[in-house]
């Protein structure tokens, strides 16, 4: 097994790979053989640990109270199948790749999913939708607010354009990480975030012409 | 068109191309620096550059994730305990298990199909009923 080290000692995959001589230990595959030796809590501490990052993707991939019961779903696909944890990814990458399927499945089976590239749905939101004009910085910058409108723009996007948005800007994973996840290349995926950001931007535009008005940094 | 440069539209491109790698900094240095100047000289790919500054610090540092307000762990340990369940019988028990399930959706199925051929069925064939003759006048006598 790739990230067992000698006497027991777990490996990160990196440093394995790596072969720095550096022994950094991976606290999820610690916890993942803790719960393959049938420790009962180990699995409920990668679930505390996870909930929130999955929580987030799910919520802002499906929207509405599906979330619930998707997030449900993919960590229990996660507990079924922990046994065919190899260790060659981290475990959040498994996990967001399991994540990742829950949801695209969703969306296909509830016919919502939008197989249109970012130019066609571009023609559909080209970024003038009126906005409230009351709208100031301050406003804007209310958490909530901001959360929302965010979301609100986020929900145009393509799905496969909104999944990279969200686990690069949102989660921040590395982009090898991502590759992992979407079994995309290197440059397919920085190319495709750059247009994600790019049309995130557009539709946007007023928003950030507030924020700039008013100096959000 | 560019602000700062008049033959720069050739140029603009491939910078706008790479602004949000070069706004990351994971160009390769020369590539990095030659953006840099392109910026100092255009307005057009400075302004750009900045509003796609601003809106990644926003989307890195201030949209909160979302969070759930529900316990799903709650509603979660009891289909876990379940799965421990499953996972401890025999192969044997797992297969009596799941086949059990199947017949189980097989006669609720089998139920719900023939409540509804029946209730069909009775609707197409009411056409061909005849009237009772004794019962037919029965309310109009009683009335």
């Amino acid at each position: 097994m790739p990230w067992t080290g000698r006497g027991g000692v777990t490996l990160s995959p990196q440093a394995a790979a790596v072969g720095t001589g550096v022994r950094v230990i991976d606290p999820d595959a610690v916890l993942v053989r803790q719960h393959l030796g049938g420790d009962p809590k180990a699995f409920e501490a990668l679930f505390r640990k996870y909930q929130t990052p999955i929580f987030n993707l799910v919520t802002r991939m499906v929207r509405g109270e599906d979330a619930y019961d998707l997030t449900q779903d993919v960590f229990l696909k996660a507990y079924r199948s922990l046994k065919t944890f190899r260790g060659d990814s981290k475990f959040s990458t498994w996990l967001f790749t399991i994540a990742r399927h829950t949801c695209l499945n969703h969306l296909r089976h509830k016919n919502v999913i939008t197989e249109d590239s970012l130019e066609e749905s571009q023609e559909e939101h080209p970024g003038n939708e009126p906005i409230d004009a009351n709208m100031d910085v301050a406003r804007l910058c209310e958490t909530r607010e901001l959360q929302r409108i965010v979301d609100k723009v986020l929900v145009t996007l393509p799905a496969e354009a909104r999944l990279l948005l969200i686990l690069r800007d949102f989660e921040q994973l590395s982009y090898e990480e991502i590759c992992q996840v979407t079994e995309l290349s290197l440059v397919n995926v920085k190319s495709k975030i750059h247009r994600a950001r790019q049309a995130f931007k557009k539709r946007f535009q007023p928003y950030l012409a507030i924020l700039e008005g008013g100096n959000v940094r | 068109m560019s602000g700062g440069m008049g033959n720069s539209t050739t140029q603009c491109a491939p910078v706008r191309e790479a602004l949000s790698d070069y706004v990351e900094g994971s160009l390769p240095s020369p590539r990095q620096q030659l953006i840099e100047r392109h910026i100092k000289e255009c307005s057009d790919c400075a302004h750009e550059e900045r509003q796609m500054r601003m809106l990644m610090h926003l989307l890195h540092h201030q949209v909160p994730r979302r969070e759930p307000a529900l316990d799903i762990w709650a509603e979660m340990a009891p289909k876990i305990a379940a799965i421990d369940q499953e996972e401890k019988l025999a192969f044997g028990g797992r297969l009596k298990l799941k086949a059990g399930r199947f017949l189980g959706s097989v006669a609720a199925g089998a139920i719900v199909f023939t409540q509804v051929l029946a209730a069909n069925t009775e609707a197409r064939m009411s056409k061909y009923v005849k009237n009772d003759p004794f019962t037919a006048n029965e309310g109009s006598r009683v009335a």
